[in-house]
């Protein structure tokens, strides 16, 4: 098999045998991830909870990786990515991926009211583990 | 040449389409470019509370990136990227015990990417056992400087 073979695809002005890796739109010589699954779900925390945790299940057999956004928490008006939350915002969160799920954390101080979020995850063939 | 390029539709959706959710890859839009990745363990003895990890990437520009950390060894558990924000987080000294583990911060990380290096920055509040650490790295051959 010859040493040079493969697609690549440069952005519009950019040649492809000179082009800078940040110019080319795709090339088979990098690999990108591969959504395996792309999930919602909803997440209730109760009035003076101060912990709760999702969980997006997959059947990968290997740690995954993965991505989590939500939408605003209390006291916040952003839809984010996780991990997040920094003093003095009364909200944490992170996230982490074994071989068989992974699990959205929420950590509460100070007492808060009820409030409902939404959770999605975004869960790559890629192995991390 | 204005009409170049390759696009593959998912399941039901005809060329025709011009949302690009409807693409599983179209070369219009640029793809994420995994250039590097890699694992590497690290980790802290008894008495000491910080380490450093600096992965050098080779590209000329500050690069995208994404990192998981298992934080505690043998837990399975990778989390995403930082546990911390900045070193006045009031969360650093909450230790957070579920399900029978302690997670961040117990062990926490702190992350940057510059134009030549990955840093990563484990750091404990509990120096009195040692601490194992693994990570996964991926830099991506795109431009995540602003």
């Amino acid at each position: 098999m010859v040493d040079n073979y493969g697609v690549k695809i440069t952005e519009d002005g950019y040649g492809v045998a000179s082009a800078n890796i940040e110019n080319i739109a795709f090339s088979s010589a990098y690999p990108f991830f591969k959504v395996y699954s792309d999930t919602t779900a909803g997440l209730t925390i109760p009035l003076l909870s101060t912990a709760e945790s999702l969980t997006f299940n997959h059947s990968l057999g290997y740690v995954p990786a993965f991505m989590l956004y939500s939408t605003a928490f209390i006291g916040d008006s952003y839809g984010r990515m996780i991990p997040r939350g920094v003093s003095p915002q009364p909200v944490f969160s992170t996230g982490y991926a074994t071989s068989s799920n992974v699990v959205f954390l929420i950590k509460l101080y100070g007492g808060q009211p009820e409030f409902s979020i939404t959770v999605r995850c975004i869960i790559f063939t890629d192995k991390v583990s | 040449m204005p009409n170049y390029g390759m696009k593959v539709t998912n399941t039901g959706y005809g060329m025709s389409e011009t949302d690009p959710r409807r693409y599983a890859f179209w070369s219009k839009h640029m793809t994420a470019k995994i250039f590097k990745q890699g694992s590497g363990t690290t980790g802290m003895e008894i008495g000491v509370s910080e380490v450093e990890v600096n992965i050098a990437h080779g590209l000329s520009f500050i690069p995208m990136y994404m990192l998981y950390s298992q934080l505690k060894g043998g837990s399975g558990k990778w989390f995403i990227n930082r546990t911390k924000m900045t070193t006045g987080d009031a969360d650093a000294g909450d230790q957070y015990v579920h399900g029978g583990y302690t997670y961040p911060p117990a062990v926490e990380v702190g992350l940057y990417i510059d134009a030549t290096h990955l840093h990563l920055h484990y750091k404990t509040y509990d120096n009195s056992v040692a601490h194992d650490i693994h990570y996964y790295y991926f830099i991506f051959g795109d431009k995540g400087g602003v």
